[in-house]
């Protein structure tokens, strides 16, 4: 009986059968602007920034958080002006999420100061006592690794140059360790001693949660 | 060997193998359950839930769900055939390195390596690692296939023929990156192209793992445990070609509502529903088979397995386009309601199937008689029961968040607090937490009949 | 109707003509006996 008795021809047609699904859906859209449109008013990342988006990646914040906010009137209520395409242009991976254990994160930054940030990852119980969120304040105790940030960003294409890097490294290290940093009180809290003047994985990540949304406010006051 | 050659050592440690990763799966499961009402069992930063979740996924879908699919096909392919395994020793190797990369990816997730891409979060050299094991499965399924004595190829082999191939594609093209250090890569695709890739993976990798390959073993596993024929081959003809065409359409009904570009998320919503009638097919000929004879569903304790894991099949396959539709999706997205959906299909459908499929087969490759009929009844009641307490109280819970999050007070502010919606939660979280006990515990059960079976006497493999 | 919704509808009937002749060919009486004949085969024994 035909293709039934003939695996290997079986097997073609089997790959040609799931392969138009797969071209007109995903491999067309890929080769479309449109998809993932890009706009100058939106900065890539910067390498404290990536590093602390990694280290969202790392430690599976992503499985809790989601990362768009969808057009729906109590969603921008709660959150903030739905998600646009161009925000994304710089995320690989995606960090949209799938379920909402804890709020979605796409328009966090600039809604609370880095001292809320500081005080609420080392003990998100502290601040709202029935949170089922883990404590991250043992990030605060881990020397923040920059060894290969010029390699990520030359990798991601981000277009910044090896003196760009560093002076974003330095910049960063010099605002948060700075005597008059609006967190510096929080931030001391959190920090043990010896890594007071270094860069954590603390600063890094929560410089990320600060990056979220905040170049978008441009792309919406500009339409 | 038996008399007929069939490699059975292969079948038995891939067997073996799975319920081992069941029995850990379930363990993260559980720590997890707990941690979502109380954060105290958050002691390490390895044990914290954004790591476990993902031992807990991998640990399942890939160690208990491929090591099932693996014994099960390597079994259901000689029988079918009637030729024993191309390349046993291969087969051999193939069952070695398997489970030392299972041990390696939780190892690798609880150390946070992870890509973030849900089902394929392992890092690149185990997506290396995952590819050559495939291929090696690969060989022999096709070794075995033009060896054949039997020249028709029936129904079940057309499963595990596109699931071969399909599993193949999904993996490669999803996985592309580029590698930082060892530990380290990034996707080569960027936001939306990244989420629509994904969740084409995603989607898929979930047809082809808990619905195809689980599909070739009711339909082989059905008949033989009953002794009657398949209701209509030429239903599973028009099902199987219509299930594996639609199937690849769907992704983005995962992505409803995002920045995707919106006409991809409606062509997704189209080949949903479409895709309720080649499930349907399996379901109806599921049920049909058993026509004039459903007195078996008391005197034969298999069938039940499979008559109620074919219907949470046809439950799933109907909530599941339900749940994509917009309207809906804007509702139920993100909320425990889909945690209660998947659940429903792999603790009802492909745990049940994979149950009964190994209580058929065990006792036939070690020639020893199943330990306990009486044991394997109160594991099904066991799992049956835990499942709909567990998946029953999800729904009701992800209705109850969806419901907060869309509440609002006559002027037109919110009504609750994101707080107020996850607090609400923890009783149907500590019921799950019981449900899922109950659950274990029916698994154990399981496990303990299979081991005691095999250790009845020496057995010649 | 422009290009793209005349393409998109070709694109839909079309799937439905080759789904309906899948059904046409494999439901036909005259194969029935030749389709339906694995399903006994694979309970014949097999060691």
């Amino acid at each position: 009986m035909g293709i039934y008795s003939k695996p290997v021809v079986f097997a073609v047609l089997s790959a040609v059968v799931i392969l138009i699904g797969t071209i007109v859906t995903v491999f067309v859209p890929l080769f479309m602007p449109s998809t993932q449109p890009v706009s100058p008013l939106i900065k890539p990342y910067t390498a404290i920034e990536l590093e602390g988006r990694d280290i969202y990646i790392r430690e599976g914040c992503h499985n809790c958080h989601t990362q768009t906010v969808r057009p729906l009137r109590t969603e921008v209520l709660r959150y903030g002006e739905y998600s646009k395409p161009e925000e994304f242009a710089y995320d690989r991976p995606f960090l949209w999420g799938s379920r909402r254990t804890g709020p979605d994160l796409n328009r966090i930054g600039g809604k609370y100061p880095d001292s809320w940030h500081y005080r609420h990852m080392q003990s998100p119980q502290g601040m709202f006592e029935k949170s089922n969120m883990p404590p991250y304040g043992w990030l605060a105790a881990n020397r923040l690794d920059t060894g290969n940030s010029l390699k990520k960003i030359t990798i991601l294409g981000y277009g910044y140059s090896e003196g760009e890097v560093s002076q974003q490294i330095s910049d960063y290290k010099a605002k948060v360790t700075a005597p008059d940093y609006d967190s510096r009180e929080t931030r001391d809290q959190v920090t043990p001693e010896a890594l007071r003047n270094e860069l954590t994985e603390m600063d890094a990540i929560i410089a990320y949660l600060q990056k979220l949304g905040r170049d978008v406010k441009n792309l919406e006051a500009a339409q | 060997m038996s008399e007929t050659g069939y490699a059975y050592r292969v079948v038995r440690g891939f067997a073996f193998s799975a319920l081992f990763w069941l029995v850990i799966g379930l363990v993260v499961g559980l720590w997890i359950a707990f941690e979502m009402f109380n954060p105290a069992l958050n002691l390490t930063p390895w044990l914290s839930f954004g790591r476990l979740r993902v031992v807990h996924t991998n640990g399942l879908g890939l160690g208990f769900g491929l090591a099932g699919i693996f014994a099960t096909s390597y079994y259901i392919l000689q029988r079918l055939t009637r030729t024993p395994l191309a390349f046993p020793k291969l087969a051999l190797v193939h069952l070695y390195l398997f489970n030392a990369a299972i041990a390696l990816a939780a190892l690798s997730l609880f150390m946070g390596m992870s890509t973030t891409r849900e089902y394929a979060e392992l890092e690149w050299p185990l997506d290396v690692g995952v590819v050559i094991l495939w291929v090696m499965y690969a060989v022999n399924v096709f070794g075995t296939l033009l060896k054949r004595q039997e020249k028709q190829m029936y129904i079940s082999l057309w499963y595990i023929i596109a699931m071969t191939v399909t599993i193949a594609v999904l993996y490669i093209v999803n996985n592309l990156a580029v590698p930082v250090t060892l530990f380290k890569s990034y996707s080569i695709y960027a936001g939306a192209n990244d989420a629509n890739v994904e969740w084409w993976y995603g989607h898929n990798i979930v047809g082809f793992i808990f619905t195809v390959p689980v599909l070739a073993m009711f339909y082989y596993f059905l008949p033989k445990a009953t002794g009657l024929p398949i209701y209509s081959h030429r239903l599973s003809i028009i099902s199987f070609w219509a299930l594996i065409f639609a199937y690849l359409w769907t992704g983005a009904h995962h992505l409803m509502l995002t920045p995707l570009p919106e006409w991809i998320q409606t062509v997704a919503i189209a080949f949903s529903i479409f895709l309720i009638a080649p499930s349907w097919g399996s379901v109806v000929n599921g049920y049909y088979t058993l026509q004039g004879n459903w007195e078996q569903m008391r005197s034969n304790y298999l069938v039940k397995f499979f008559i109620l894991g074919i219907t949470f099949y046809g439950l799933q396959t109907i909530q599941g386009p339900t749940q994509g539709l917009r309207t809906l999706n804007a509702f139920f997205h993100y909320t425990d309601w889909v945690v209660g959906h998947v659940h429903m299909g792999t603790m009802g459908w492909v745990a049940m199937i994979i149950s009964a499929s190994f209580y058929y087969m065990i006792p036939r490759i070690t020639g020893n008689e199943l330990h306990s009929i009486k044991l394997a009844n109160t594991h099904f009641w066991l799992i049956l029961a835990g499942q709909l307490i567990w998946t029953i109280t999800m729904w009701i819970g992800g209705i109850q968040q969806g419901a907060m999050w869309k509440a609002t007070n006559p002027d037109g502010s919110l009504m609750y607090n994101f707080l107020d919606s996850v607090t609400s939660l923890y009783p149907y979280y500590r019921l799950r937490f019981a449900a899922g006990i109950v659950y274990f515990i029916g698994i154990l059960i399981f496990v303990y009949n299979l081991v005691m079976t095999v250790r009845k006497r020496p057995v010649e493999a | 109707m422009n290009f793209s919704q005349l393409a998109y509808l070709f694109f839909t009937l079309s799937l439905a003509a080759v789904f309906a002749g899948i059904i046409l060919h494999y439901y036909n009486p005259g194969r029935k006996e030749e389709v339906e004949r694995p399903k006994h085969t694979m309970l014949d024994p097999d060691e």
